[in-house]
C-alpha cells in the first residue's frame, strides 16, 4: 500500500542554466545585503527588487505569454525559487502574487481579470495579500463570517480579516467571504473576490507588530466596502474549492524547507572558527535532512510539472520542513558561545536571534502542523 | 520505476509474501535455517542482481538492487540477501565468478583492517552477518578482495538485537583461493558505505511495513467505542510516522541512484549514502516508538509480528555506521567547504 508518491526527478538542463543566471544576478545585486536581512527570507520586502525581478522576466515564469509570462516549466520556476531563498533575496513584495494569487486568477478568473491583473504582477508592480483568516477563524477556515451582500452592480463586504501579510503595502487582496449564510454543508456558500486595496472607502488596514517587532501582518476591516461584480473570482459559491487548490500551491514550494537556511550557513561559518566534534555531527545531521527534503520538494515540483495534484505530498514536505526549520535555532543554541541578539557583533548571533523568534510561525503559516497532519492522516485512511 | 524494475518488485513481493511467514521468522530465530527460501531467492537470480550476465548474473543496476533490499526489510527476511548481493558484486568486479553456496563479506566495521600477504589473509572481522552459515567469505583486504573457504578461519558466534547471526571471524594466514581488485574507484571504506546503503533501504522497507501495520491496527482496534484512528492524538502520531516513512523511502532510493551514477564515474555517491543512513537511522527510533505506542501491549509480545521489524531497525540503524557516525562524516565534508559554498555545492548533487 503506497500512501504517497515521491518519485525522483532530476531538474532539466534549462532549469540548471536559469539557476546559474539567477545566482550570478543575486551575487551582484545582493553583494552588500546583510546576513540578518537575508534571514528574513521570503518575508523580506523590497519593491525595487521586485521590479528588477519583473524586468528579468522572473515573476509569473510559468504563465502564458499572452499576459507577459514566460511559459517556462515548473522545474525552472523551482530552480529560480531555490536560488532566491538560498541567497535570502527580498522577494516578499511579489511572493504571494507570484505563488498563489496569480495562479488562482489564471485558473478561476475571467479573461478580463487575467488581462487586467496579471501583466502588473509579472512586471513586479502589483502586489497581493491573502484574505483568508479572521479573528474567530484560524485553522477552521470554513467558519469565516465576513460576508458579501449583493447590491446593484456588485457586492458590499462587511467583516474583518487578520494576519494578512503585507496588506499595508499591497495593491490587491484575494478575500474569501460568505455569499450565502452558513448551511449544513460548511464548505458551501463562500466566494472569492479581488479587493482593490487602493480603494480606501470602507477599508481600514492596521498593522500588527509581531514578536520580532516587525510590521509584517495586518488587521483589515471592511465596512460596506463595495466590490464590482467584475471582481468576483469564478462562480458564486466556488470559494472553498478555489482556496483548497490555492493552498496546495502555497504549500508546494521550496520555501517550506529553506526558511532557516541563512542560519545553517552562519552555523557553518561559526563552527569553522571554533571546530568541535559535536558541532560537526549536528551540522551533518542537518545536511542529511536538507538533502532529503530537497529531493522530496523537487518531487513535488515534478508533480506540478506533470499536472498531478501535489496537495498530500506537499503537506508531508511542509510538516517535515517546518520541524527541520524549527530545529535549526535549537541546535544553533546548543553550540553558541555567546548570546543571540539582533544587535550582536556577529552575523551568526544576529541571524540566530531573528530565526529563533521567526521560527515559531513556521508551523502556523500556510496551515498549522495539526491541520497538515490531519490532511496526512486522511491520506493514510484514518479519517 | 521502469518496467523491468517493476517486474522484479512484483516477483520479490510475491515470493516474500508467500514464503516469509511468521513461523519461518520464528524458526530462523530458533536456529532453523530457511534453506528452501534461500533456494527460491537464488533461483530467481536476486543474489546475482549486480553480477554481469557473462558470469551468470542479471547485469542489474543498484536501483534494481534497491527493490530487493527494500523488500528484504519490508518482510524481515531472515537470510543474508543484501550481504550476498554485495559479495557477489565485489567478486564479479574482481573477475572472480561467484562460487555456489553462501558467500558473505567481511569486515563490516570501518575500524577493522585485514591484510593480504603472499596469498595469505590475516586479521579479525567482528559482527559479520551470517558468518557461521557462509561457505565462502569475500574478504576486503588492504590488497583488494580475497576469497576464503569456510573452515579456514576460527569463528565465534554472536548475534544482533534481532537474533540474527553476527559472528567474529579470525583469519590467521587463511588461504586466498582467489583474489582481485576492488571495483574501480572503490576503497574498503566505500565497501563499508555499500553496506550502509543496503541497510538504509532495508530500514526504509521495514518502516513502510510498520506504517501499514500501524494504520491497519488503528482502523481495526476499537476503544471507547471508536477505532483508535479516529482519535486526533493517534492521527497526529501516525502522520508524523508517515512523514518519516516518506523521507526514508526517498532518501534510500536517492542513495542507490547516486551509486548508479558513481558506477558510471559521474559522482562519488558516499554523501547520498551517508545522508540516507543518517536520515533513516534517525527515523527508525521515532517510527519504532510510535508503532509500539499505538500497538499497545500486544505489540510488546513475541507473539505479534511487529518486533521482527522493530528489532531489526534497532539492529540495522547501528550497523555499517550509525547516524552519529555518518552525520559526523557529512559534517566533516561540509566544514571543509566555505560556508557560502554550501548551497552551490548542494545543488550539484544528484536528486
Amino acid at each position: 500500500m503506497q500512501y504517497f508518491n515521491f518519485d525522483p526527478y532530476s531538474l532539466p538542463p534549462e532549469a540548471e542554466a536559469l539557476r546559474q543566471e539567477v545566482r550570478d544576478f543575486l551575487k551582484t545585486e545582493l553583494a552588500d545585503y546583510p546576513a540578518v536581512l537575508r534571514s528574513r527570507s521570503w518575508a523580506g520586502l523590497d519593491p525595487d527588487f521586485s521590479r528588477k525581478m519583473g524586468e528579468k522576466g522572473w515573476i509569473g515564469l510559468t504563465w502564458p505569454k499572452k499576459y507577459g509570462g514566460a511559459e517556462r516549466s515548473f522545474f525552472e520556476r523551482y530552480a529560480l525559487l531555490e536560488e532566491l531563498l538560498a541567497y535570502g533575496a527580498p522577494v516578499g513584495s511579489h511572493w504571494i502574487a507570484d505563488r498563489q494569487s496569480g495562479p488562482t486568477i489564471l485558473r478561476f478568473g475571467t479573461e478580463e481579470q487575467c488581462q487586467r491583473i496579471l501583466p502588473g504582477i509579472i512586471k513586479g508592480e502589483s502586489f497581493f495579500c491573502i484574505g483568508m483568516s479572521e479573528p474567530d477563524s484560524g485553522s477552521d477556515l470554513a467558519s469565516i463570517r465576513t460576508k458579501a451582500d449583493k447590491v446593484d452592480g456588485g457586492y458590499v463586504i462587511n467583516g474583518t480579516k487578520v494576519w494578512t501579510t503585507g496588506a499595508h503595502h499591497c495593491d490587491w487582496m484575494i478575500a474569501l467571504v460568505r455569499t450565502s449564510p452558513p448551511s449544513d454543508n460548511r464548505h458551501a456558500g463562500m466566494s472569492q473576490f479581488l479587493i482593490n486595496l487602493k480603494q480606501t472607502k470602507g477599508l481600514t488596514i492596521d498593522p500588527i507588530l509581531n514578536i520580532a517587532g516587525e510590521k509584517h501582518f495586518n488587521m483589515v476591516v471592511f465596512e460596506d466596502f463595495f466590490v464590482p461584480e467584475s471582481d468576483r473570482i469564478g462562480a458564486e459559491g466556488d470559494g472553498w474549492q478555489q482556496v483548497t487548490a490555492e493552498l496546495a500551491f502555497e504549500r508546494s514550494g521550496p520555501e517550506r524547507y529553506m526558511s532557516s537556511i541563512q542560519l545553517l550557513i552562519e552555523m557553518i561559518r561559526e563552527a569553522k572558527l571554533d571546530p568541535s566534534k559535536r558541532a560537526q555531527e549536528q551540522i551533518g545531521r542537518l545536511i542529511a535532512h536538507l538533502a532529503t527534503l530537497r529531493r522530496m520538494s523537487i518531487s513535488v515540483a515534478g508533480k506540478l510539472e506533470s499536472h498531478a495534484n501535489p496537495a498530500l505530498e506537499a503537506s508531508v514536505v511542509k510538516d517535515l520542513g517546518a520541524i527541520y526549520e524549527q530545529d535549526m535555532p535549537e541546535i544553533a543554541h546548543r553550540f553558541a558561545r555567546t548570546e543571540a541578539s539582533m544587535t550582536a557583533a556577529t552575523d551568526f548571533e544576529q541571524v540566530r536571534a531573528y530565526i529563533t523568534q521567526a521560527a515559531v510561525s513556521f508551523s502556523l503559516r500556510g496551515g498549522t502542523r495539526e491541520i497538515l497532519r490531519g490532511i496526512i492522516a486522511r491520506g493514510l485512511g484514518l479519517r | 520505476m521502469n518496467e523491468l524494475r517493476q517486474i522484479m518488485a512484483d516477483t520479490v513481493e510475491k515470493l516474500f509474501s508467500d514464503q516469509v511467514t511468521k513461523k519461518l521468522k520464528e524458526q530462523a530465530e530458533a536456529a532453523v535455517f530457511p534453506d528452501a527460501l534461500l533456494q527460491a531467492i537464488t533461483e530467481n537470480g536476486l543474489l546475482h542482481v549486480l553480477v554481469p550476465e557473462n558470469m551468470g548474473g542479471v547485469s542489474g543496476q543498484f536501483a534494481d538492487a534497491e527493490v530487493i533490499a527494500r523488500a528484504v526489510g519490508r518482510h524481515a527476511v531472515p537470510l543474508p540477501v543484501v550481504e550476498q548481493i554485495i559479495s557477489n558484486y565485489l567478486l564479479a568486479s574482481a573477475g572472480i565468478t561467484p562460487p555456489d553456496g553462501i558467500t558473505v563479506f567481511a569486515p563490516v566495521r570501518d575500524s577493522e583492517t585485514i591484510n593480504l600477504h603472499d596469498g595469505a589473509v590475516t586479521g579479525t572481522a567482528t559482527r559479520v552477518p551470517w558468518g557461521r552459515k557462509a561457505d565462502h567469505i569475500a574478504v576486503v583486504t588492504d590488497e583488494g578482495i580475497a576469497l576464503i573457504k569456510a573452515g579456514d578461519f576460527s569463528l565465534t558466534e554472536n548475534q544482533s538485537i534481532a537474533s540474527e547471526p553476527r559472528d567474529t571471524l579470525e583469519f590467521n594466514g587463511a588461504t586466498a583461493i582467489a583474489s582481485g581488485s576492488l571495483p574501480s574507484g572503490m576503497t574498503a571504506h566505500s565497501v563499508f558505505a555499500l553496506g550502509a546503503m543496503m541497510r538504509a533501504s532495508q530500514m526504509a522497507g521495514a518502516i513502510e511495513w510498520i506504517l501499514e501495520a500501524s494504520v491497519q491496527y488503528a482502523n481495526d482496534r476499537v476503544q471507547f467505542g471508536r477505532p483508535l484512528g479516529k482519535f486526533q492524538a493517534i492521527q497526529q502520531n501516525m502522520a508524523e510516522m508517515a512523514g518519516h516513512a516518506a523521507a526514508s523511502g526517498a532518501a534510500a532510493l536517492g542513495a542507490f541512484q547516486a551509486a548508479d551514477l558513481a558506477h558510471e564515474g559521474n559522482v562519488d555517491s558516499t554523501f547520498e549514502i551517508a545522508a540516507a543512513k543518517t536520515r533513516i537511522s534517525e527515523a527508525a527510533g521515532i517510527v519504532t516508538s510510535h508503532a509500539h505506542q499505538i500497538h499497545g501491549a500486544i505489540g510488546f509480545t513475541y507473539e505479534h509480528d511487529l518486533h521482527f521489524r522493530t528489532r531489526r531497525l534497532w539492529s540495522w540503524r547501528d550497523e555499517f555506521g550509525s547516524d552519529s557516525y555518518w552525520a559526523d562524516w557529512i559534517g566533516g565534508r561540509i566544514l571543509a567547504l566555505e560556508a557560502d559554498d554550501l548551497w552551490p555545492w548542494l545543488t550539484t548533487r544528484p536528486t
